[in-house]
């Protein structure tokens, strides 16, 4: 009787030790990927404002360039577009040009995950 | 007496499995701190690079001699430079940048002075030796430390090429990259950035 008694608290004992190491180990992993998530946005925001600044520095034309897919599964286009944007008076503005960059999730069928914009003019 | 050998064994799985928990924690938190540290360094000198003033002289680049590597910054006529709290005293303040590696354990810093030169310098356009000479006695404030690597260029938008020196202070690079390595082993981090520099007006890009 003793003995059953004892497997059944070695039985008891283990399962508990099993059900806070699985929890344990989730939480970490949860903490890791939210390490690595916000790795990949730091990224991304560093890159987007990069490509911006690039595009600025050069005279704006139209233009589409993208860039393959970085460590963390995420490629980027910028778009060089004349934009005309009106003003007041019904009036547009001429030789302005809107440059959009956005970054891509590839893993994630190449959807949207950042965008920066601005206008700038040659 | 098996049930106190289970018990003990258990008990030091639990503190195990405690303690990497713990230390992973402290990791994450340790590294996300990093990469504030490194997010506001790069939006602090994009913002103020895009905001240098028109008549602002900016010369970089690598520090001769020494044991140690350094890149400097040295910026004139731009009284808002890297200014935060307090408003500048001065006009002619000249601010000086330095991506230095420390000796003791190369790793590299971030840090920056500014001094008010002596008004028959005013008009001087110093040279990087010539500004730590003339600020020798001012102490680093630190804004970033512990980098593993830092790299430094410059883009010429007349030659449309990039260059270790930035030379001549009438005229501005397009572009400025900074390369920082922050953590080495066992995941290598860095942060790259790019930043622009709008053209002096009247004058050449």
């Amino acid at each position: 009787m003793n003995r059953g008694f004892m497997l059944l608290e070695v039985v008891l004992a283990l399962s508990i030790f099993i059900v806070a190491v699985v929890g344990l180990v989730k939480v970490l992993n949860a903490g890791l990927d939210a390490d690595y998530e916000q790795r990949r946005l730091t990224t991304m925001r560093l890159n987007l404002q990069s490509l911006l600044d690039e595009a600025l520095a050069g005279h704006p034309a139209q233009a589409e360039t993208e860039t393959p897919a970085d460590g963390f599964h995420v490629s980027y286009r910028r778009v060089i577009r004349p934009a005309d944007p009106q003003i007041s008076g019904g009036r547009k503005l001429r030789h302005v040009f809107k440059i959009t960059v956005t970054a891509h999730d590839t893993l994630r069928e190449n959807r949207v995950i950042g965008t920066l914009w601005t206008y700038a003019s040659p | 007496m098996v049930a106190l050998g289970v018990l003990v064994i258990l008990v030091s799985g639990i503190f195990m499995v405690v303690q990497t928990a713990l230390k992973t924690v402290l990791l994450i938190d340790h590294r996300a701190s990093r990469e504030d540290e490194i997010t506001h360094l790069t939006d602090i000198l994009r913002s103020n690079f895009r905001n240098l003033p028109n008549h602002a002289r900016l010369t970089a680049g690598p520090v001769a001699g020494g044991k140690s590597r350094e890149y400097l910054f040295v910026v004139q006529n731009a009284p808002g430079f890297l200014t935060w709290l307090s408003a500048p005293e001065s006009d002619d303040e000249v601010v000086l940048l330095s991506l230095r590696q420390d000796s003791a354990d190369a790793r590299w810093r971030v840090c920056l002075k500014r001094f008010e030169p002596a008004a028959s310098l005013r008009e001087t356009e110093f040279s990087a030796q010539s500004a730590l000479k003339a600020a020798a006695e001012i102490p680093w404030l630190e804004l970033v430390a512990g980098l593993e690597r830092v790299s430094v260029r410059f883009f010429d938008g007349m030659g449309q090429r990039w260059l270790d020196v930035w030379k001549n202070g009438q005229v501005r690079p397009a572009l400025i990259e900074l390369t920082m390595i922050y953590e080495h082993t066992p995941d290598p981090r860095s942060a790259a950035a790019v930043f622009w520099l709008p053209p002096v007006r009247g004058g050449t890009p």
